[in-house]
């Protein structure tokens, strides 16, 4: 029997779709809510679990393909047919929800059945207390109420504590070592214990915590206060791991540079440029900007400045095609730019900047991070770039050894700028906003001294913005 | 007026948990319907009663003293100087109490304490010097209000010749004649003070046995002794009427035989006891209660209402005042965060009569009810050097084991003073102790608690006292 996998429910408004990544291919025995393509709509590019398990007899699409809702995708066979999900597409949601594992009960605490309260206990006539407090009682009957934890401790739901727990599975342990499970949210039905007959000790507790045997039943202190991404628990020689399946922009990730750093011979120069007075002017004309879509940031400038430079030094702006034993040089500039976004690092490349003047440059990037962030970008707008930039500024650090997006053979690493003494003309120490620059390059093609000239192009754009001001 | 933690009762949880409260740094507020602290406990149940077995103990050891070759008179009885004693026992912890809580800066309220929401209570009666205000809010509440002795309705009459616990612990008299009905652990403990003190005890129970929550082989020592003491115990015996005849009181019977009556001096109705959650205002918050109207809790003593806790006797069975203390702790540390939980592995019971009764953990009934496998193991005391010197060989102390761990699950123990060696079973079980544990702790000789090792010696076959046919080695 076979069953097909068609193009599920993509979500309000969306009703086509472009295949990003065909994760499977014919023949490939899937798991039940696996993940088999990446499918780009308006709206996001989000990962396609197939609700069926089997073998894959057939897939239908391919990278680029465009679907639309209904659309077969895969045919599998073998499949029982079974989890079928009421709408597959809205795991996309799920997909973005923070992971479940490690929560809090607090306030996911079901309730309890609700169950009338019994205002009048049926007693038989005999067992009837002194009228006075029979006749007081509550009449109304109410539903049982979700209890709220008066302090952070882990909510559970008002069952009558037994009073004698049944006996024989009981986990042998003493009150101050189940105490202790308590405080470090273990379960002791999993702990084994190390001593006689199986009992219990508080060291067994403390390796259980170390083997990552907390249960999620209570909050521990330990509990990690960043959820981990989903995936499947499992447990390695030293503890608890997750695994998780590579989404197809880390594996790209990994493909790319694992390719560059082992093909490349890269070298790094450091450097720093004084950018005292571009700040000065970037302050002076945001003004001018401030009601426009346009964000005069440092980024645009740097690009300029790259741009230019790149122009006088074509060099960083070439690529070796080792096969035919060629240079190209690009008489175009396509500059990347690495956007830090929730999926993983993705290079938008923003097209010619240089013949853009700065405004539009700092309007093309906006865009282009923003498109990045929510995942509305297409595959061709991640090719064709000449060189890199990578702006950590915002984040921090001062150097760092960039790898190259090839076919390029540069990349610019900008560092967070700051304020430093430097010694100026006559000796004397004056406080200059410094930008740390890391530029990587490809050994093979630039040799040092011409890449230190270029970064000294790109530093003396900086410094001297007046420069860019005239550039073309 | 508000206070932090309001505490409703000063029985023994409810002061175990405002005490604590106070010395974590809590601003806290005791209301108790009674003018003293110390509850059912202190005032009208385990203090008294234990008071009155202690004498009750000491007039049968006078007897016991023949065969030893030491005769007495018969004993006469000042109940005044006797009910004075009493008093000054109570008089004194409960004295003891109001200074601990004023050392602490508790503030006591002698009223009535009547739930207007979740978070406000309403004063009333007691003594209004000790409260300003009529209304209280608080931020969190344990509610410890206790229990009530049950009469059935039919029992009600206007009469003091009927009594309930609380009636006859206050000892009026000495009356020729008591009927005890209910055969469970208050009426044994009050009909052998009253039988011991002259009065001629009988006992009528509905089901076929005495203390039925309780292995029968431990019961069975403690009627036989009672045999001798009470004038008649009737078992299987309905009572179908009580009539106040002015100087008696006229109990109608139904048995197997048929019907009967019998007039009493007094009949002690002690037919269990009931939750004291009713009339309190409970239906204005969201605590919920379940059909026997017990409040219902979790394991952090939590109820449903958020600002409510509740420990003790209103919050299930079994109504025990150690049991109520340890809630109120964990109550206490459940609400400040602490890991704590009210999770144990035994909760000890004794029933304080001579000889005494004593379990905790898993009892023999319910093995077989829930269907454990267990291995039983029994030392008879006549095995015993120092019940032999006291002349008291009826005891058994019993081990029921797990067979495959060899772990301690539960203990049951009949013989005098076997309340006082039962801790160290409790401790064993709540530490997972295995019969090897217990019977290579070096005991003190000789000792009634040598019987706890012995026994689990005879469990592993190694018991110096008991020969045992050979068996499969035990490693």
């Amino acid at each position: 029997m076979t069953t097909e996998f068609k193009v599920p429910d993509l979500g309000e408004n969306v009703d086509e779709g472009d295949i990003v990544s065909v994760m499977v291919k014919e023949g490939d025995e899937i798991q039940a809510e696996q993940n088999v393509m990446e499918i780009e709509t308006g709206k996001a590019v989000v990962e396609l679990p197939c609700p069926f398990a089997g073998r894959i007899v057939k897939v239908h699409v391919q990278q680029g393909s465009k679907v639309k809702v209904g659309d077969p995708l895969l045919t599998l066979e073998g499949s029982d047919g079974a989890k079928k999900k009421s709408a597959a597409g809205k795991s996309s949601a799920k997909k973005k929800e923070p992971n479940k594992a490690p929560q809090s009960t607090d306030d996911d605490s079901p309730a309890p059945a609700a169950k009338e309260s019994a205002p009048e206990p049926d007693e038989p006539a005999q067992q009837e207390a002194e009228p006075a407090e029979a006749t007081a009682a509550p009449a109304e009957t109410k539903a049982a109420p979700t209890p709220r934890p008066v302090k952070a401790r882990a909510s559970a739901t008002p069952t009558k504590a037994a009073p004698q727990t049944p006996a024989g599975k009981i986990p042998p342990a003493g009150p101050a070592t189940r105490r202790l499970a308590r405080e470090l949210g273990v379960d002791l039905a999993v702990v084994a214990g190390s001593g006689p007959a199986g009992r219990i000790t508080e060291e067994d507790v403390k390796a259980a915590v170390r083997d990552g045997a907390v249960s999620p039943r209570t909050t521990s202190v330990t509990a990690p206060a960043v959820p981990l991404p989903e995936g499947v628990d499992e447990k390695d020689q030293w503890g608890l791991v997750r695994r998780q399946k590579l989404t197809a922009i880390r594996k790209a990730i990994a493909t790319n540079m694992a390719h560059s750093s082992s093909t490349i011979p890269h070298v790094t120069n450091f450097d720093e440029a004084d950018i005292t007075e571009l700040e000065r002017i970037r302050r002076g004309g945001m003004s001018d900007y401030v009601n426009t879509e346009i964000k005069l940031t440092m980024m645009a400038f740097v690009m300029k400045a790259v741009a230019q430079s790149l122009k006088l030094h074509p060099m960083l702006n070439a690529s070796i095609d080792m096969e035919s034993e060629e240079l190209i040089y690009k008489q175009y500039v396509n500059i990347g730019v690495a956007v830090d976004t929730d999926r993983g690092l993705v290079v938008p490349v923003v097209r010619d900047v240089d013949r853009m003047r700065i405004p539009a440059i700092a309007q093309a990037l906006t865009a282009v991070a923003d498109q990045a962030r929510a995942a509305k970008f297409k595959l061709a707008d991640l090719a064709g770039g000449t060189f890199t930039i990578s702006n950590l500024g915002a984040v921090g650090g001062v150097a760092s050894t960039p790898i190259i997006n090839p076919p390029e053979v540069a990349v610019l690493l900008v560092g967070r700028s700051r304020k430093k003494p430097v010694v100026v003309e006559g000796d004397a120490i004056q406080v200059r906003l410094m930008m740390p620059l890391s530029l990587s390059y490809d050994h093979r093609v630039v040799d040092g001294a011409t890449a230190a000239r270029f970064l000294n192009e790109v530093i003396n754009y900086l410094k001297v913005p007046g420069r860019l001001l005239l550039a073309p | 007026m508000h206070s932090q933690l309001v505490v409703i009762g000063g029985g023994p949880g409810g002061y175990a948990a405002a005490f604590l409260a106070a010395d974590m740094g809590m601003q806290v507020t005791i209301i108790e319907a009674e003018p003293r602290l110390g509850g059912t406990c202190l005032l009208k149940g385990c203090i008294p009663s234990k008071a009155l077995l202690h004498v009750a103990r000491v007039i049968s050891e006078t007897r016991e003293m023949g065969d030893w070759g030491v005769a007495y008179k018969p004993p006469k009885i000042n109940i005044d100087a006797m009910r004075a004693r009493k008093e000054k026992v109570i008089a004194t912890l409960s004295g003891g109490l109001h200074q601990l809580a004023k050392k602490r800066n508790v503030t006591l309220i002698h009223a009535r304490a009547k739930f207007e929401d979740s978070q406000t209570l309403r004063l009333e009666e007691g003594d209004p010097k000790t409260y300003d205000e009529p209304n209280l809010t608080f931020d969190h509440c344990v509610l410890a209000t206790g229990s009530v002795p049950a009469i059935p309705k039919a029992f009600r009459l206007k009469t003091d010749r009927v009594l309930d616990s609380t009636g006859a612990l206050e000892l009026a008299d000495v009356p020729e004649s008591l009927l005890v009905i209910g055969g469970g652990y208050i009426g044994l403990e009050m009909g052998t003070v009253y039988a011991e003190l002259g009065s001629k005890v009988s006992v009528v129970e509905l089901t076929p046995t005495l203390l039925p929550l309780c292995d029968r082989d431990l019961v069975k020592p403690l009627q036989r002794r009672l045999d001798s003491i009470f004038a008649g115990i009737h078992l299987e015996t309905k009572v179908t009427s009580l009539e106040d005849r002015g100087d008696a009181i006229e109990v109608g019977f139904e048995d197997d035989d048929g019907r009967r009556s019998e007039s009493f001096s007094r009949v002690l109705v002690s037919v269990g006891r009931r939750p004291k959650s009713k009339g309190i205002g409970l239906e204005n918050t969201e605590v919920e209660l379940d059909e026997q109207g017990f409040v219902v809790t979790d394991e952090l003593q939590r109820t449903a209402d958020p600002h409510i806790l509740a420990i003790g006797d209103v919050a299930g069975e079994p109504m025990l005042a150690h049991k109520a203390a340890h809630q109120g702790k964990v109550a206490i540390e459940a609400l400040l965060g602490e890991p704590a939980a009210f999770e144990p592995r035994a909760v000890p019971a004794i029933v304080f009569t001579d000889p005494e009764i004593a379990w905790a953990g898993l009892t023999e009934q319910q093995a077989k009810a829930e269907d454990i496998e267990v291995e039983v193991v029994r030392y008879p005391w006549a095995a015993s050097g120092r019940a032999q010197a006291l002349g008291r060989t009826e005891g058994t102390t019993k081990l029921l084991i797990d067979p495959a761990s060899e772990r301690i699950l539960g203990v049951g123990i009949v013989g005098i003073n076997a309340g006082d060696i039962l801790t160290e079973a409790v401790l064993a079980i709540e530490m997972g102790a295995t019969a090897r544990d217990l019977a290579e702790t070096i005991h003190p000789h000789p000792t009634l608690s040598e019987t706890l090792g012995f026994a689990a010696e005879a469990f592993l076959g190694t018991a110096t006292e008991i020969y045992r046919p050979p068996r499969a080695a035990r490693t």
